[in-house]
């Protein structure tokens, strides 16, 4: 069997796995060569096992059950610190909420995200700029500036919206090594919202008839109750990752 | 939140750990000694050889960095050779400083390992 023969999916997971004791390796601070020369030797491992499971071309199953007998990417952290497959003695037995692990590589803010949540504020800036530049101006002037400038603050929230979904699900998929979920979740949320409450309050202004103050003083509501969300969130999240003193 | 620490006995040992230290110890002197037994070998083999010990049972997150830095540090000479499976294999065997290095350990290993052994045969009369 060769990489060749595998389907892209099972190279996916492979490749996967590999990326995942690189980061740890990484993190380790092991030279890049060594890197190198640790990453082939488990992928040959990892084809040679496939090769010795089956003789015709390995499943999904197969591979996943190759990669459970396998070390966690986690174990490459203690470098040449003795791991075993089975302990020999009988291990003392551990405190419940103490949980030994490998040291996590710190997790590095997503550029996407970062992207996503500042996208919210420029949304939001752009979108107040320009209703106050159209009640500024007044008169026809008005109805033709926002005829330009609502249709592109839309195209912005869809544009922001992917972006942030982008972001989430690139978080998701690295497996702690990324973070920045907050400002990812926002960017994909808020925008968008903001769009869908500002069709519905037109909707709204037109059957009721309501004035314009009520209506900007009303729409203004959720943008400030909003807009803190993500540095709520963000704190969240550090003082989630923090540990516990003494554990 | 609330997190519980189980309190450590004034007492306590930890044997997985001791048994660890001890591995450790050893493992040098016996990725040496499985290249030098088969001549030349290559990482999976010698996982393969490594782990099946019993007493060792050592697995490849251990094995792989292991060879590595034996390499770096001129013990080991490696050439890469096509696989059937895969990336090129990459084959060990002790250059002549490894060869030296593994004599010097294994005689310390033998009269070390004498000597505990009439230690604890002894301590038993």
């Amino acid at each position: 069997m060769t990489t060749a023969t595998l389907s892209p999916a099972l190279r996916a997971l492979i490749d996967e796995r590999l990326d995942g004791i690189d980061r740890v390796l990484r993190h380790a601070r092991t030279p890049r060569p060594e890197r190198l020369e640790i990453l082939d030797s488990v992928e040959t491992q990892i084809l040679e096992m496939l090769a010795k499971r089956t003789a015709e071309e390995p499943t999904r199953r197969d591979l996943l059950a190759v990669l459970a007998e396998l070390d966690p990417p986690e174990a490459y952290a203690f470098g040449e610190e003795t791991r075993t497959r089975t302990p020999d003695v009988e291990p003392s037995p551990q405190p419940k909420h103490v949980v030994a692990s490998a040291p996590a590589a710190p997790a590095r803010w997503s550029t996407l995200a970062i992207l996503a949540g500042s996208g919210v504020l420029v949304w939001v800036l752009g979108a107040a700029l320009t209703v106050f530049a159209a009640v500024a101006m007044g008169g026809d002037a008005a109805g033709a500036f926002l005829y330009i400038g609502l249709p592109l603050l839309v195209l912005a929230a869809f544009v922001n919206t992917g972006i942030g979904v982008w972001a989430m699900v690139t978080i998701a998929r690295s497996k702690g090594a990324l973070k920045g979920m907050a400002f990812a979740a926002a960017g994909a949320c808020l925008p968008l919202l903001f769009v869908f409450h500002v069709v519905a309050l037109q909707v709204m202004a037109a059957m009721v008839h309501a004035d314009s103050l009520a209506f900007f003083l009303f729409l203004g509501v959720p943008y400030v109750v909003s807009l803190p969300l993500p540095v709520v969130w963000a704190l969240f999240e550090r003082f989630r990752r923090r540990p516990c003193p003494g554990v | 939140m609330r997190y519980e620490v189980a309190a450590e006995g004034v007492a306590g040992f930890d044997m997985v750990d001791w048994a660890t230290q001890l591995r450790k110890g050893l493992l040098e002197m016996v990725v040496l000694a499985t290249i030098a037994r088969e001549g030349e070998a290559y990482g999976y083999r010698i996982v393969e050889t490594l782990s099946r010990l019993p007493g060792l049972e050592l697995s490849e997150s251990t094995v792989y960095p292991m060879l590595s830095r034996l390499s770096k540090d001129r013990l080991l000479a490696v050439r890469s050779e096509p696989s059937p499976a895969g990336p090129p294999r990459r084959y060990y065997r002790l250059t002549p400083l490894g060869v030296r290095r593994l004599g010097e350990m294994q005689h310390t290993w033998k009269l070390v390992s004498q000597s505990v052994a009439a230690m604890i045969e002894g301590g038993a009369s």
